[in-house]
């Protein structure tokens, strides 16, 4: 007997070092490793896309790229968004995260990642994209071949005055809705249009199933789908607000010069037209079922395939899984917002806003990368007319570039462009501190005992330090990244005195200077409002 | 930045004419060998590239050169490699500080000298944990003391100025801009009176001044041009905004059309054609000049 576990032990042991060497040899042979026989570079590429769709679409690019590269491999990693940013961070930080990185700015406390991890690419995205030849978009800069020209803070970051990311899709919001459960409630599949319509659909869906256990939600509702619904009834009514504290002519302040203009004495949550925004945000989280912010996404998507909720609001990444997934045909209409032609309930609403023509899905090239010619080759290929019209095709999505056909079932997710530019978000736009302020404190607003008076009273107390906080941290981030510049600043002189830069290098480096500058004034009139507040003026 | 000598010199080929440079005037009259300089020029553009690591290995297998505007380059070169490694520490600032310090007091008027001051400047401005503000001022101060082709000067001048309008102790808002508005009497180098009309307007805006200075300054510095992608369409529509906060409606209109021609993917459009049509729209308080 007192063999056995001795024998058991050892057993262990070869079972554990079997495992060891397989993982081992696994490393060693698989493809652009030390024993592998296939020699072609390999590119690694992350994203969080696991929704139906996009990871089909890569493969399918990878396949085609593969086809006219075959001395490239590429690999796509597939990571679920509730993991991805301590993912990224440990793999960058390990130095093992992959050549193409996909990333955002809505990704909280990960502002310094860019600067520290990224690679610019202004210089690859004023040149023409060779996988263009032949098509309409030949000869055409590479940032112009893309619907918003890269004009987005994910492409182009402001605060490190360079381009680094390429997109893949556009986005927009949309109503995906059940039309059995909204025949079977009002004897017809038509939508509510507009939003008293909305909210008289939510009246009488409480009516009719009046025992909470059967009931039917009309929102489908989770942390995400509230605050992709949420934020923008804030953003949306606060446009006034917005245009009032417009101090650099730019239609309205956006990130932390938002917090700025607070601290400047500029707004706060007591303006009547932010109180009636919060009115309708604590109105239209009725509409979902209690404790939906403590659900995560996915609980919401079942809610709405199982028939648990009538509709869900969420954007169109989500559009290819409800379609494929729902035992029923869904409908798509446009989000039914408050406008001042609602009366008293829209008064502050001013419609239309655009939905702009921002492209997304970033795709950053990692400035560890050992193949960073590859990686942009390869973004070049799935930014091409060819690889983002596989895109497409495979994915259900919206293209990022311009002259790739959209299919007619898509037509109705194309962002409304016309309209009046939101660019101050008033809840999460800020940074982390007030990002995790407002998630703290949003139950007071919208469970059924909680009210506007005791969420304003939560957040007011709370609210000037959080913004101070995340404008220091953003002040840091600047810091950070007009160091990250200067040298190959300094070196592109260098180089312009010792063999001459050419005519769109010196323009580029240029504007890279400026922009700089540009920056570091921003840098020190954010430093001064913090040391001031109101009294900037005052010496 | 303009004010180069090579540009002074339109028609040189612009290899021997740096060649000429460093042979005379700037470094001490010898000429780096061809393999040194090209080698020198990899370890330049690899720094360009954000490749520092590979720059400072690079750099560590490089012979030292023989002759000494070769070593004085290769020892600025050497200087802004190391300020580009991590981690950054105060030890490793104080190092490159004292290399930059080290080739000013050898010359400090040449081009290398020129650059490390500025650098200088630089690294007491935004690399120190604890920025000296006023020495970078005074670095800065000193380059435009100084006489000799401008690069580092006018970098200097810009660099100043913002300096200057928010930071330096000093006097009201417009008086800091006052000081701006005589610096651009003081180059002729095209970027840099862009870039000081920009600082200049920006500031008009932060502290709340006439729109109308500030329309001034942004017309001015997109006389000069060069701006694109989001910088670009933010002066259209700054321009547009002033433009309508002063009563001119036609320049208004004639700056958002100029962003639905050269920006057609930027919505911000939509407003001035509600104006134009005579429709309400959202806008600027009066508090800050806005109608």
């Amino acid at each position: 007997m007192a063999a056995k576990p001795k024998q058991r032990a050892r057993y262990a042991l070869i079972l554990l070092a079997l495992a060891y060497l397989t993982a081992v040899v696994l490393v060693l042979t698989r493809p652009g490793s030390a024993l592998s026989n296939d020699k072609r570079v390999v590119i690694r590429f992350t994203h969080w896309q696991i929704e139906a769709g996009p990871r089909e679409a890569f493969d399918a690019m990878i396949k085609r790229y593969e086809e006219l590269n075959p001395n490239v491999r590429v690999e796509q990693v597939a990571v679920p968004g509730n993991v991805y940013n301590q993912w990224l961070r440990t793999q960058l930080i390990g130095g093992t995260a992959s050549d193409i990185i996909e990333f955002g700015r809505h990704m909280q406390g990960m502002n310094d990642v860019p600067p520290r991890f990224f690679a610019p690419i202004s210089e690859y995205v004023e040149l023409p994209n060779p996988y263009n030849r032949g098509t309409a978009l030949e000869g055409v800069r590479w940032r112009d071949t893309f619907k918003d020209g890269l004009n987005s803070p994910d492409a182009y970051i402001p605060n490190l005055s360079n381009y680094y990311a390429v997109t893949q899709c556009m986005l927009s919001m949309r109503l995906y809705y059940n039309p059995e459960l909204l025949r079977e409630l009002t004897g017809s599949e038509i939508p509510p249009s507009t939003y008293p319509e909305f909210l008289a659909l939510n009246d009488k869906l409480k009516a009719r199933i009046a025992e909470p256990k059967d009931r039917v939600a009309l929102l489908a509702g989770s942390r995400f789908n509230s605050y992709v619904l949420l934020d923008p009834m804030l953003t949306r009514v606060g446009l006034d607000v917005s245009y009032a504290n417009d101090r650099f002519r730019l239609q309205g302040p956006a990130g932390p010069e938002v917090g700025l203009e607070y601290l400047r004495g500029g707004w706060n949550f007591r303006r009547p037209e932010l109180l009636d925004g919060l009115n309708r945000m604590r109105e239209v989280s009725t509409t979902m079922r209690p404790g939906f912010q403590q659900l995560e996404r996915d609980a919401a998507v079942q809610d709405f395939l199982r028939g648990r909720a009538m509709m869900i609001v969420t954007g169109t990444w989500d559009a290819t899984s409800l379609t494929r997934m729902a035992p029923f045909k869904v409908g798509v209409t446009v989000v039914p917002w408050p406008t001042m032609a609602d009366g008293k309930i829209g008064r502050y609403y001013w419609t239309p806003i655009s939905e702009g023509a921002t492209t997304a899905m970033s795709l950053y090239l990692n400035k560890a990368s050992h193949h960073s010619a590859e990686a942009i080759d390869f973004l070049q290929f799935i930014t091409s007319v060819e690889g983002n019209t596989i895109f497409v095709r495979e994915s259900g999505w919206l293209p990022a570039v311009r002259e790739v056909p959209i299919p007619d079932e898509l037509k109705v997710h194309l962002p409304n462009f016309d309209g009046y530019t939101a660019r101050s978000n008033f809840s999460h736009g800020f940074g982390s501190e007030t990002f995790n302020l407002w998630e703290k404190q949003a139950y007071r607003l919208t469970s059924a005992n909680g009210s506007v008076e005791d969420f304003l009273q939560a957040i007011e107390a709370q609210f000037p330090t959080a913004v101070r906080r995340d404008i220091e941290t953003d002040m840091r981030n600047i810091v950070l990244s007009v160091r990250r510049d200067i040298t190959p600043l300094i070196a592109l002189a260098a180089l312009d005195e010792r063999v001459g830069l050419d005519q769109r290098e010196r323009d580029s480096l240029a504007l890279r200077e400026s922009n700089q500058t540009m920056i570091e004034a921003k840098l020190y009139e954010a430093q001064l409002v913090l040391e001031k507040g109101p009294n900037v003026t005052k010496p | 930045m303009a004010g180069r000598l090579s540009d002074t010199l339109e028609g040189m080929p612009r290899l021997p004419l740096f060649r000429l440079l460093l042979c005379t005037s700037l470094f001490g009259g010898q000429q780096p060998s061809k393999a040194e300089g090209n080698e020198d020029t990899e370890v330049w553009r690899k720094v360009a590239m954000y490749l520092s690591k590979e720059a400072q290995i690079d750099l560590q297998d490089l012979p030292s050169p023989e002759d000494p505007a070769g070593r004085r380059e290769r020892a600025f070169c050497a200087a802004v490699v190391n300020l580009d490694q991590q981690p950054l520490s105060e030890s490793r600032l104080d190092d490159v500080e004292s290399r930059l310090k080290a080739l000013l007091a050898e010359a400090d008027n040449d081009e290398i000298g020129r650059a490390s001051r500025f650098l200088l400047g630089r690294i007491a401005q935004i690399y120190r944990s604890k920025p000296d503000l006023l020495q970078a001022a005074d670095y800065f101060r000193g380059l435009l003391e100084q006489s000799g082709p401008g690069r580092w000067a006018d970098a200097a001048r810009v660099k100043l100025a913002v300096l200057t309008l928010y930071v330096l102790p000093g006097d009201s808002p417009s008086e800091r801009i006052a000081w701006v508005e005589a610096q651009l009497l003081k180059t002729q180098d095209p970027i840099t009176l862009r870039d000081l009309h920009r600082v200049a307007a920006r500031a008009v805006m932060f502290y709340n001044l006439s729109p109308a200075d500030a329309l001034k300054h942004l017309l001015a510095a997109d006389e000069f041009g060069g701006l694109s992608g989001t910088p670009g369409a933010d002066q259209l529509v700054q321009i547009g905004e002033l433009a309508w906060d002063t009563g001119q409606v036609d320049l208004a209109a004639k700056y958002y059309e100029r962003l639905r021609s050269e920006y057609p993917q930027d919505p911000r459009i939509y407003l001035m054609d509600q104006r134009r049509a005579g429709n309400p729209v959202p806008h600027r308080t009066e508090a800050l000049h806005g109608r």
